[in-house]
């Protein structure tokens, strides 16, 4: 009641110290307010802002998480990339060796392939000459070896007769170019001298044998084989002729020596007495007798 | 697989004997033996053969002559054919093929060869 009847009496007087307060209290209020909307207005852009801020932060933050994300798949799948990759080269490597090992094994096969063959030749061979007790089919059996295993075009087949070399066969070589040689002498006998295969594949002269083979038993000449020319499609003589050549010094002799004797004694074979070769005891038991002692 | 037959015809014992040492490295093939071109007539007429081995150079009835009569055989003028000689020359070759040979062996044979080419004509892995 006091302060209303103080402000009705100011109207008409200046205004008091009081009011001047009053006045600048309110004015001061006014002015804290208006500052203090300003304040909360800048306030609220602030936080306005921020929000934004950090609504762009979040939308950052998950950009780059799922960046993150991809970046670790991609890493993953380079390193199954690499982890194939080193896979795939050692398949690589192993199928290489599987592949070499298996060309390997097929060079093998057919090495012994080949072997089995040289091997059947000379078994073939070898049965063959020993296959007849004919002299003459002996010879023809040499031939068929010269000419179908060893593909020798011309050859011919000389005999020992005393201290002569006689042709007894031949094939592809003119009748005129056979002639009796001394033994250990001449172009075809002179190896039975040397007592070794002679072998001069380059000779151009068709006189001379370019092969020949000593045929003997211990040191008695049986036989001489000379080559004169191959095949139109054999172009040289190859390891397994040789063997063939070298079977035939040794069987070819023995198999003619056998069925010349066996021809000079008219086609029989006399008897070998078994106690000759056999031991005491068998020869008894083989002969019926018992030794009482025993 | 079922057993093939063969015939091989070859006047040389030697020969004849290798060429069956090879062939009996094939499984399921039995081998027939001729020693010459009339023997193979003989024995072309007691079964059906599926192959024939021939040489060319033998006697009565050479291997060419042998081809010929085969091809104009009811029975085995399809059955393959392949000769195996000492001739080498081109012209051997040619007149061999021209008159029905399937295959062209030059002698002295390597058993693989053989082989192989026999498995070729009878189709055999």
């Amino acid at each position: 009641m006091e302060r209303k009847r103080k402000t009705t009496g100011s109207h008409n007087r200046p205004p008091s110290v009081g009011q001047d307060l009053v006045a600048r209290r309110k004015k001061l209020l006014e002015t804290y307010f208006e500052n203090g909307r300003q304040i909360a207005g800048e306030l609220l852009q602030e936080i306005d802002a921020a929000r934004r801020r950090l609504q762009e932060l979040e939308n950052d933050n998950s950009r780059l998480r799922l960046q993150l994300k991809s970046d670790t798949a991609i890493r993953d799948l380079i390193n199954k990339i690499e982890n194939l990759e080193s896979e795939r080269g050692a398949l690589l490597t192993h199928s290489e060796e599987a592949a070499r090992q298996a060309r390997s094994e097929l060079a093998r096969a057919a090495a012994v392939e080949s072997e089995l063959s040289n091997l059947a030749s000379l078994y073939v061979a070898s049965s063959q000459l020993h296959g007849s007790l004919e002299p003459r089919e002996v010879v023809q059996t040499m031939g068929q070896l010269l000419l179908q295993f060893v593909g020798a075009g011309a050859y011919a087949i000389y005999s020992v007769d005393g201290d002569w070399l006689v042709p007894v066969a031949s094939e592809g070589v003119a009748t005129s170019q056979l002639r009796r040689e001394r033994v250990g002498q001449g172009p075809v006998g002179s190896c039975l001298g040397v007592g070794e295969m002679v072998v001069a594949l380059d000779r151009a002269d068709r006189s001379h044998p370019i092969v020949s083979v000593p045929l003997r038993i211990g040191d008695d000449p049986v036989a001489v084989v000379a080559i004169y020319e191959l095949l139109e499609q054999k172009n040289a003589l190859e390891e397994v002729d040789f063997e063939l050549l070298r079977m035939l010094a040794v069987q070819g002799a023995a198999a003619l020596a056998g069925a010349r004797l066996y021809a000079a004694a008219a086609g029989v074979l006399p008897a070998l007495p078994a106690e000759q070769f056999v031991g005491a005891r068998d020869a008894h038991s083989m002969t019926g007798q018992r030794n009482d002692a025993e | 697989m079922s057993e093939q037959l063969c015939l091989v015809v070859e006047d040389s014992p030697m020969m004849r004997q290798l060429l069956v040492f090879a062939l009996a490295r094939i499984k399921a093939l039995k081998v027939v033996e001729a020693d010459d071109g009339v023997d193979a007539l003989r024995k072309l007429t007691t079964a059906k053969f599926d192959l024939i081995i021939t040489d060319i150079n033998m006697p009565v009835l050479d291997g060419l002559k042998l081809v010929k009569k085969i091809r104009s055989d009811e029975v085995h003028k399809d059955v393959p054919i392949m000769i195996v000689t000492t001739e080498g020359s081109a012209e051997d070759r040619q007149r061999a093929l021209q008159l029905g040979a399937n295959a062209y062996i030059t002698k002295p044979i390597q058993a693989p060869q053989v082989i192989a080419k026999v498995k070729e004509l009878l189709k055999i892995p």
